[in-house]
């Protein structure tokens, strides 16, 4: 398998006045195309910030980032986005949906940025959502659902470009343990069906065992990555 | 200010007693100095527009009452005789004393004409209307104890001199030792100037309506001399053909300052009738008069203006409410967690209201200042006017303010800005914890039955209005009663499954009814006042806005549909259509606005388009009006090119008190007789009980009772709103021989522009004024009018002929018009500028309020000028709904006042294009400069940054 994600020399540091905090401290790292990876740690450890600078969503101070062969540091702005467009999902904690739009808008606007016609953008959104289980909902906005639903929707948003990596950070972090269990059976099956590269930062020790591999951080640096039977799950 | 002292009590008292509110009030206030600024910008132009519309009126007031200094001084009262009564006046009240009053005067006036005229009799500069006076200069000196204030010092002029006035001086270019001519009563003399003094006091007396003195003061017995050829004690007819006769008068001065003095007027006119029983006199309280007029027109001015800036206010209120209810929505987590941390609900609004009232003191205090600004802009433009205007007729305008104007523009505005923010925060403060907590859209608060009980409430409110209204025949219940009663209605009525139908019923009959109910209310018979515009405007706005926010989904499918459903633009519309409340707010602060932008620009151009409607109206079949002392008729008739004259006899300042109030106003009469139907008369508007307008005029001459009026009779400052109407009387005075007549009104004529005043018989004019009732006007009807009017000024300058043409006389009347609708289109701009503002500080807010959104957005691969793009096309759709329900609703108005038979009447709609072009493209262009700022912040927004952000 091709590496998606490398990593090299990743250094973030965060400016406040005249303090420096190093969020990130010389990271390299590497995905393989179709891998789960979990990464965990402390609060404060750097695990969103990572996510955040190897989506390419936050700048470097130093190191680069490649994704499926491109540099990502090295891109305009411009680049960057229609990148993201194209070829990444994300799914936050805190869902963000765009409150004006119901479900099925939510869902086809990556692909619309991706510059998918509407009426084939509305077609695979709706066929993402009734995939995650939200077929009747389409037409809700985001006030009008569960928690869990609302989250299911993110993961449709997520998936309805057909990225070829989806970052998520702790995305059962705002849920109950049953539907974090739905949701995350969820994704599992995505990735072992559709081969989709998920990275998930977490809290949660069932969800980062849940990965095939899981990332372990602590004051900005990779303190343990390590191989896991998905069986254990 | 009381009120607003009291109002601010509360929240001084949080402030100064409840530390944790004040620290959160305070904190929260000074938290982002930028959007602080936004929030008092937007608060600070109603308290603005108010202190303005003070300053207007006191500029007016001060500018007018100046002509108290400048023609009057120490003279309070006047009593005038004709030359027989003249020694039983000086016998009866010349060595008059009373603790009221500390001088009296005698003097004698004639009016002239006066010229400078060159050896070969050619004139070389004129005064066609000027006075000689004679007066005893050393008594005039110490006359009311005030020396400065008299105006008149040192030695009189001595025989065959004159001491000049400076603007009879200036007018006929004359210099120490000149000599002009002066022509009256078929005489002439030849004057020499000994000196030049300024227009002050007994130095300015003048008897006419204009504010210039065109005064010469000559030695005793020189006006004596120019009427020795009369038989003075047997005047009639034969001299009354020559010219108005010298007047012999008495001025009185009150104890007191010049302005403080006049306030004993009423008690001295009291104290005169006992020495003055049974002689036919009258005394005139002329300072009071005219002090009475200037407050009465700063007043009227300063009223059109506030009514105008209420629209503006209007808009401010609803930019208020909205920066409020949007603060509330960006602190919803905050305020849910102090809440459930045990704040009272009443402390909430208590800290939200007090953060508002720093907010309005700092706003309220800069407005101030700001008003004072806009004033004078205002002051300036209404200058330039008055500048091209007859400068004789009008005070010139200097710029004055009071401290009780700035104290009543802050109190206003402060007392508006807290009754808003207080609204707000009981609105804002009925929340979910848990839905605030967890930054859930707000949910719908219940309430149906407190909705049905305001329904029904406000619908009885409406019903009330409407049945008073129309009882009263008052144009504002009337207007607002059965737009109040729809409202209601659909509000008791609204339940979810009915909301939609029930709504587009009754704001469609809203609107409806505020489209024609003005002209309806004139119909009845009801005075269109200025504050009718303004409950038209609402009624048909906020009914507007109500309806357009229900269909707004409709709205936003065929936007989007047309646009290719674009992204950035669905998201653009996506906001405003989803948060219907807030865009409603945006959308009624253009539309109230641009509403009354379009109604008086169009209005304005309709006006323009009537100039040869109007000169048709006015003239009837005459084109020229001439004005002499005395107007030889038979010299005119026998002037080339002219096909009729039709003498007036005109009295410029009659006494007329009408039988509606007890109020005594000066206003000139006009007598015309039978010679005066020989052509087309003036239009009649409203011939009352006759059948049509020949049979009121054949009523008017064949009889001395009748009077016949305009819109404007007797009215001052303000729109026309005489308080006279067909059916009332008048009772007509003359002030110098005590001569009255009481005249019912029979008719309605077409607008004085000429100000002949009001219309009665020749007869009637005999029998008021006696033998100063004399030909000074002319109705002339020539071949070719503009050449005959230049032409009869220059060989007629001996009766001061003046000569106008009616068609002239009609473009000069519409272009001032005109001008005055750009000074009031100018004031109500600022209005725009709140809405402009107003959009501005919602963007800025919506930034921040989605900031995570956007970052979500731009993480999912949102083009960083797609999101700025977004914003514009959100502000741009809010401003171009707000526009296109202002100028439909407005033009809809102006097109149903033409239908009106009163107020329409002869006004042709017309469709001001590249006017409400400019309008609505400044207005769209600035609202949308106005986002630029935050569409580009919002671009910028990094969204790692953003999704990181709890704040």
């Amino acid at each position: 398998m091709n590496d998606i994600l490398v990593a090299s020399g990743v250094r973030k540091i965060y400016r406040t006045g005249a303090e420096e905090l190093v969020a990130l401290r010389s990271i390299d790292f590497r995905v393989v195309e179709g891998e789960w990876v979990s990464i965990m740690g402390p609060s404060g450890c750097g695990k969103t910030t990572l996510l955040n600078c190897l989506s390419g969503l936050d700048d470097i101070d130093d190191g680069t980032v490649t994704i499926d062969g491109r540099a990502l540091h090295a891109m305009s702005d411009a680049e960057r986005t229609n990148h993201r467009a194209k070829s990444m999902g994300f799914i936050f904690q805190a869902y963000n949906l765009i409150p004006v739009f119901n479900a099925v808008e939510n869902v086809e606007l990556p692909l619309l940025l991706a510059g998918v016609d509407a009426k084939t953008a509305r077609s695979r959104a709706t066929e993402t959502l009734e995939r995650v289980g939200l077929g009747s909902r389409l037409r809700n906005r985001p006030t009008e659902l569960s928690g869990g639903e609302q989250q299911r929707v993110t993961v449709a948003r997520a998936l309805a470009g057909r990225p070829k990596v989806v970052w998520a950070d702790e995305p059962t972090g705002a849920l109950d343990s049953e539907t974090a269990s739905v949701v995350m059976d969820l994704l599992a099956e995505l990735n072992s069906q559709d081969g989709l590269t998920l990275i998930v930062v977490t809290h949660d020790e069932e969800v980062g065992r849940s990965a095939q591999r899981l990332v372990t951080m602590r004051d900005g640096t990779i303190v343990s990555d390590l191989e896991l039977s998905r069986s254990a799950s | 200010m009381i009120v607003a002292l009291v109002l601010s009590v509360p929240f001084i008292y949080i402030l100064a007693t409840k530390p944790v509110l004040r620290r959160l009030a305070v904190r929260n206030a000074i938290r982002r100095p930028r959007e602080t600024m936004l929030v008092i910008a937007g608060s600070l132009l109603g308290t603005a527009l108010m202190t303005a519309s003070f300053v207007v009126g006191d500029t007016l007031t001060a500018s007018i009452s100046a002509t108290a200094h400048t023609q009057y001084g120490p003279v309070d009262e006047v009593v005038s005789v004709l030359a027989p009564q003249a020694p039983e006046l000086r016998r009866r009240i010349g060595g008059f004393q009373n603790s009221l009053i500390d001088g009296v005067l005698p003097i004698t006036t004639l009016e002239v004409a006066a010229a400078t005229v060159e050896p070969n009799n050619i004139a070389t500069a004129a005064a066609p209307k000027a006075q000689l006076l004679e007066v005893d200069f050393n008594h005039a000196a110490i006359f009311g104890h005030d020396a400065p204030a008299s105006g008149l010092s040192g030695q009189g002029p001595g025989a065959g001199e004159a001491v000049v006035v400076e603007a009879l001086a200036n007018r006929l270019h004359l210099h120490g030792g000149d000599t002009f001519s002066v022509f009256a009563l078929g005489q002439n003399v030849r004057l020499r100037v000994a000196r030049i003094i300024p227009q002050l006091g007994v130095a300015g007396f003048w008897r006419g309506r204009e504010v210039v003195s065109y005064n010469a003061f000559v030695s005793p017995g020189t006006i004596a001399l120019l009427a020795a050829h009369l038989d003075i004690s047997k005047a009639g007819p034969r001299s009354a053909a020559l010219g108005e006769l010298p007047l012999y008068s008495m001025l009185i001065s009150n104890r007191g300052g010049v302005e403080s003095g006049a306030a004993l007027s009423t008690a001295v006119v009291r104290a005169l009738r006992q020495p003055l029983a049974g002689m036919a006199t009258n005394v005139l309280p002329a300072k009071k008069n005219l002090l009475d007029a200037a407050r009465k027109a700063g007043d009227g001015l300063q009223q059109l203006y506030q009514t105008i800036g209420t629209f503006a206010v209007f808009a401010g209120i609803l930019l208020l409410i909205n920066i409020f209810t949007m603060l509330a929505d960006e602190r919803k987590s905050e305020l849910g967690m102090m809440r459930a941390m045990g704040l009272r609900r009443r402390s909430l609004v208590a800290t939200f209201a007090s953060e508002g009232w720093l907010y309005g003191i700092v706003a309220c205090a800069i407005g101030t200042v700001v008003g004072l600004g806009i004033g004078r802009l205002v002051i300036e433009g209404a200058s330039q006017i008055t500048a091209s205007a007859n400068k004789d007729l009008r005070a010139p305008i200097k710029f004055h303010f009071t401290p009780t104007s700035l104290q009543s523009g802050f109190a206003i505005g402060l007392t508006i800005t807290i009754a808003t923010v207080i609204g707000t925060s009981i609105s804002t403060s009925r929340f979910n914890i848990i839905s605030a907590i967890r930054d859930l859209e707000r949910s719908k608060v219940r309430g149906g039955g407190v909705r049905a009980v305001i329904g029904g409430v406000t619908a009885a409110i409406g019903a009330l209005l409407t049945v008073v209204g129309f009882a009263a025949v008052n144009a504002l219940p009337i207007l607002a009663g059965p737009a109040l009663l729809a409202l209601g209605a659909a509000t008791f009525l609204n339940r979810r499954r009915s909301r939609r139908p029930v709504t587009t019923v009754f704001a469609a009959f809203a609107i409806a009814w505020g489209a024609s109910a003005v002209p309806i209310a004139i119909g009845f018979g009801a005075e269109p006042q200025v504050a009718a515009f303004l409950i038209q405007g609402l009624i048909m706005v906020i009914p507007a806005v109500i309806l357009l926010s229900e269909y707004q989904n409709e709205v936003g499918h065929v936007l989007a549909r047309l646009t290719g459903r674009r992204l950035s633009v669905r998201l653009g519309l996506a906001y405003p259509l989803a948060r219907r409340q807030r865009t409603a707010l945006t959308l009624a602060q253009f539309s109230i606005v641009v509403f009354i932008l379009t109604y008086i620009t169009t209005l304005s151009t309709m006006f323009q388009g009537q100039a040869a409607q109007f000169t048709s109206d006015l003239g009837g079949g005459y084109n020229v009006v001439v004005d002499a002392n005395p107007i030889n008729v038979d010299a005119l008739r026998n002037t080339a090119g002219v096909e009729i004259v039709a003498p007036l006899w005109r009295n410029e300042r009659a006494s007329i008190t009408p039988s509606t109030s007890n109020e005594t106003s000066e206003w000139p009469m006009a007598g015309i007789d039978a010679s005066f139907l020989r052509t087309q008369p003036p239009k009649i508007t409203d011939t009352g009980s006759y059948p049509n307008q020949t049979a009121v005029y054949q009523a008017l001459i064949h009889s001395d009772h009748f009077a016949i009026i305009d819109d404007r009779f007797l009215s001052r400052g303000g729109p026309p709103a005489s308080p006279v109407g067909i059916g009332d009387s008048i009772l007509v005075k003359d002030p110098a021989s005590g001569g009255s007549k009481r005249l019912t009104i029979i008719a309605k004529a077409s607008n004085d522009v000429l100000f002949n005043g009001g219309w009665t018989s020749a007869q009637a004019m005999r029998a008021i004024f006696g033998v100063n009732a004399i030909p000074t006007r002319a109705y002339i009807k020539a071949v070719d009018p503009e050449r005959f009017a230049s032409a009869i000024e220059s060989s007629d300058f001996r009766s001061g002929a003046q000569a106008v043409t009616i068609n002239g006389k009609v473009k000069e009347q519409l272009a001032q018009q005109n001008k005055f609708f750009s000074l009031i289109r100018s004031f109500l701009s600022i209005g725009l500028v709140v809405g402009v503002a107003g959009i501005g500080v919602i963007m800025v807010r919506a930034v921040r309020e989605r900031r995570r959104q956007v970052g979500v957005l731009r993480a999912l691969g949102f083009p960083a000028d797609s999101v700025s793009n977004a914003f514009a096309i959100e502000a741009g759709f809010v401003a171009l709904e707000g526009i296109f329900i202002g100028v439909a609703l407005g033009l809809i108005s102006t097109w149903t006042i033409t239908l009106s038979d009163n107020f329409g009447r002869g006004l042709t709609f017309v469709v001001p294009v590249v006017a409400l072009l400019v309008l609505v493209f400044g207005t769209l262009i600035g609202s949308l400069i106005a986002t630029v700022g935050p569409a580009r912040s919002a671009a910028k927004i990094k969204p790692a940054v953003a999704l990181r952000m709890t704040d």
